[in-house]
């Protein structure tokens, strides 16, 4: 009897495993289908996870870019089909989708392994934490570092600056003779330099929710904006924007030795619209201020991904954003510099071998500097390029001075915090 | 004293009555596809706004003027409001004088040349008005414009110290008058080729001069159709939008977003997704329209015939 007892209990506990397994297998097997909305950058990215994971279908559609916010509360607003997951070209978007209006992020907090969460360089999911909350991943960095001509630093006798004191010196060296250091006009930039000295012009307030310390009128931000306008007065900083023809013609001509510009500049500015020469173009890390302990960058730009918070497969949506993020091997041959460090440094290696650039440092240079990216570049429902764009850039083409703009933008900056429901410090 | 019999008194007979229902049903008829169209695009939506505009529209609860008093209290309202106001103004005095001086003067040269020259101003209004943005982009750049010698020598070598030496308003409104006055030039020639030559020729016979023809005579026979060319023009400018949102393509230093009503209203909806309050600000908008276009239209008496 209990021989056959212990037999039937195998074939009762085998049979329940294979039915299990068959569950498994089935569940394992069950299509999922998800909407992505993707950039025409992302496209292969997004092809290559439909084709590793059998079981889920994309159905990839591809968005503009400057489209996606207005689609996604359109079809919030009238109950049409919103996708499961998005890659969002703006770090703006991550606030103005987390809103009591436009609830369509779904909340990644304890959800990404932490492991995973450290593989990512300092700050770089700084936009995508709001109200301590983690609600996408950051795709690429785009952190302002210092490029330059090196064979024409020293044909013309200069060296690289460190500090923004000695760009200010190489500016009033060079700027009389016709050659330009940068745009004063250009919104990323300005907000480079002013931000550089510590000057706070949307910060938020750890721990308070919703809460931003405005003030653009501190001793730091007339550092800064008095060195531009000191700048804009000798020539060195333009009042024509970067990508301007006049701007371009410069650069071309070989009279902009040196440009502070985001990660990307060198490969999709320099290279294809400033035709700096082969073998030339080298980069520097972050400039400080005299004093400063280490540096401060600002970014401009760096894509991010986020999901849908009402998915029929939250489980899937979170598996694709990590995967998008961090995956080492579809990042490696990502447009621009993956926020992931792993994924980073393998993509690193083309850039390493790139013969275009001067040396072989230019990404090592792009990983030391993005141990200093700013920690208030974060994601706002508040425009701040436009808003300097109005105020500052406005003021320095029209001959003012930036330094006495300033108070126009602390003014613009907190209205438009309070009408976007902020609290200002 | 006995009236006259009036010409609808001896219309008044039962078969006329019958032709004349009949030819009433006619004109309904071919007027219904408008009129379904309109309805579903254009008084429909004004009256959806309106609905949703005492609505918060995340949890659909009634609000009242809450929308209204969030509008009216946004910071950014009365700038734009004032911005509107000075593109318009400009835009609307440069149509009028512009189109009615060019049409009056076509009007006087050969027919065939003046057909010819009609055709050339109406070209720029074939291409959207968008298309149009990026054109005179270019045509307002003195880096890059064919007229930089021009430009030049008002003193601007670049496009931001165009932009601020003239201002947004009267960049847009130059922009806007090209973009549409090619078209009205065209309706104001319809209307002054259909003016009695009877008239003209005696005014001639009289030793009136081309230009007293065109100031006394012909001026004051189409004078309807001017006014009727500055509501709509009045009408079309205050919902300014495509001018100043292109205007970024000229680089991130010129983004204007918040630069007219209309933008605000788009902003309101697709980036603070709050369409209750662009529903509001929308249908303030469109009851300034409508109040104006009442206004002239009963003061004037303007459908009132001769």
């Amino acid at each position: 009897m209990k021989t056959y007892r212990s037999r039937t209990g195998k074939r009762v506990l085998a049979a329940a495993a294979m039915l299990s397994s068959f569950a498994a297998a089935a569940l394992a097997a069950d299509p999922v289908t998800l909407t992505v909305w993707s950039d025409t950058a992302r496209l292969s990215l997004f092809a290559a996870y439909d084709d590793q994971h059998e079981n889920i279908t994309l159905n990839v559609v591809t968005v503009d870019p400057k489209d996606l916010l207005a689609k996604i509360q359109l079809g919030l607003q009238s109950g049409a089909e919103v996708p499961d997951v998005i890659f969002m070209s703006d770090i703006g978007y991550t606030s103005q989708l987390a809103t009591r209006g436009s609830n369509y992020l779904m909340d990644l907090t304890g959800k990404v392994p932490d492991a995973k969460l450290a593989e990512f360089y300092p700050n770089a999911n700084s936009p995508c934490y709001l109200n301590g909350k983690l609600l996408c991943l950051r795709n690429d960095l785009a952190h302002m570092i210092v490029w330059y001509d090196e064979p024409l630093m020293k044909e013309l006798g200069q060296t690289v600056p460190k500090t923004w004191e000695e760009f200010a010196a190489l500016g009033a060296a060079l700027g009389p003779k016709g050659y330009a250091l940068g745009s004063a006009v250009e919104p990323y930039p300005l907000i480079s330099y002013l931000v550089s000295s510590g000057c706070e012009l949307a910060i938020p307030v750890e721990g308070a929710t919703d809460t931003l310390k405005i003030n653009a009128t501190s001793d730091a931000c007339v550092k800064a904006a008095t060195m531009v306008d000191t700048m804009v007065a000798n020539g060195s900083l333009t009042k024509t924007g970067p990508f301007d023809p006049p701007f371009v013609a410069l650069a071309k001509s070989g009279k902009v030795p040196l440009i502070i510009g985001p990660t990307w500049f060198g490969e999709y500015v320099i290279k294809p619209t400033y035709e700096f020469k082969p073998g030339t173009l080298a980069a520097s890390v972050p400039l400080v201020w005299d004093g400063q302990a280490q540096p401060v960058t600002w970014s401009w730009g760096g894509g991010t991904y986020g999901g849908y918070n009402k998915t029929a497969h939250p489980d899937e949506v979170l598996d694709l954003i990590v995967w998008a993020a961090t995956d080492v091997s579809v990042q490696t041959n990502a447009v621009t510099m993956p926020a992931h460090a792993p994924a980073a440094l393998a993509w690193g290696a083309k850039l390493k071998a790139d013969a275009y650039y001067a040396n072989a440092e230019v990404f090592d240079v792009e990983v030391a500097s993005a141990a200093f990216s700013h920690p208030g570049y974060v994601s706002l429902r508040i425009d701040l390029s436009a808003a300097i764009a109005k105020t500052l850039s406005a003021a320095i083409s029209g001959g003012g001075k930036a330094v006495d703009a300033l108070p126009a933008l602390q003014t613009e900056l907190t209205n438009l915090a309070q009408l976007n429901k902020y609290q200002v410090q | 004293m006995p009236q006259p019999a009036s010409p609808d008194d001896r219309l008044r007979t039962k078969s006329e009555r019958q032709i004349k229902r009949r030819e009433t049903g006619a004109a309904y008829l071919f007027l219904a596809p408008y009129l379904a169209l309109l309805c579903m695009f254009g008084v429909f939506p004004v009256f959806y706004a309106f609905g949703l505009s005492f609505f918060d529209t995340i949890e659909g609860v009634f609000w009242g003027v809450t929308n209204y008093t969030t509008v009216l209290g946004d910071f950014r309202l009365p700038r734009s409001a004032g911005n509107v106001l000075l593109f318009t103004a400009q835009w609307v005095t440069m149509t009028i004088i512009g189109v009615s001086v060019l049409s009056l003067m076509l009007d006087a040269i050969p027919r065939r040349l003046a057909t010819t020259l009609r055709t050339i101003f109406f070209l720029p209004g074939a291409v959207i008005s968008s298309a149009l943005v990026v054109l005179w982009l270019f045509v307002l750049d003195p880096t890059v414009s064919p007229f930089r010698p021009i430009l030049h020598l008002a003193g601007w070598d670049t496009l931001q110290s165009l932009v601020v030496g003239l201002g947004y308003a009267t960049v847009f409104a130059i922009m806007s008058y090209f973009a549409t006055s090619g078209g009205w030039i065209v309706v104001i020639g319809g209307a002054l080729s259909s003016l009695p030559t009877e008239v003209i020729e005696a005014a001639r016979v009289d030793g009136a001069k081309p230009y007293q023809i065109a100031l006394r005579i012909k001026l004051p026979m189409i004078w309807r159709s001017i006014v009727l060319m500055g509501i709509l023009s009045f009408a079309a400018g205050i919902q300014i939008f495509v001018e100043p949102q292109l205007f970024s393509l000229a680089g991130a230093q010129f983004a204007q977003p918040d630069w007219s009503l209309n933008q605000l209203a788009f902003s309101y909806a697709f980036q603070m997704g709050d369409f209750g309050a662009s529903a509001a600000l929308s249908t303030m908008l469109v009851m300034v329209s409508v109040t104006i276009a009442l206004v002239i239209i009963f003061v004037t008496k303007f459908y009132k015939m001769d």
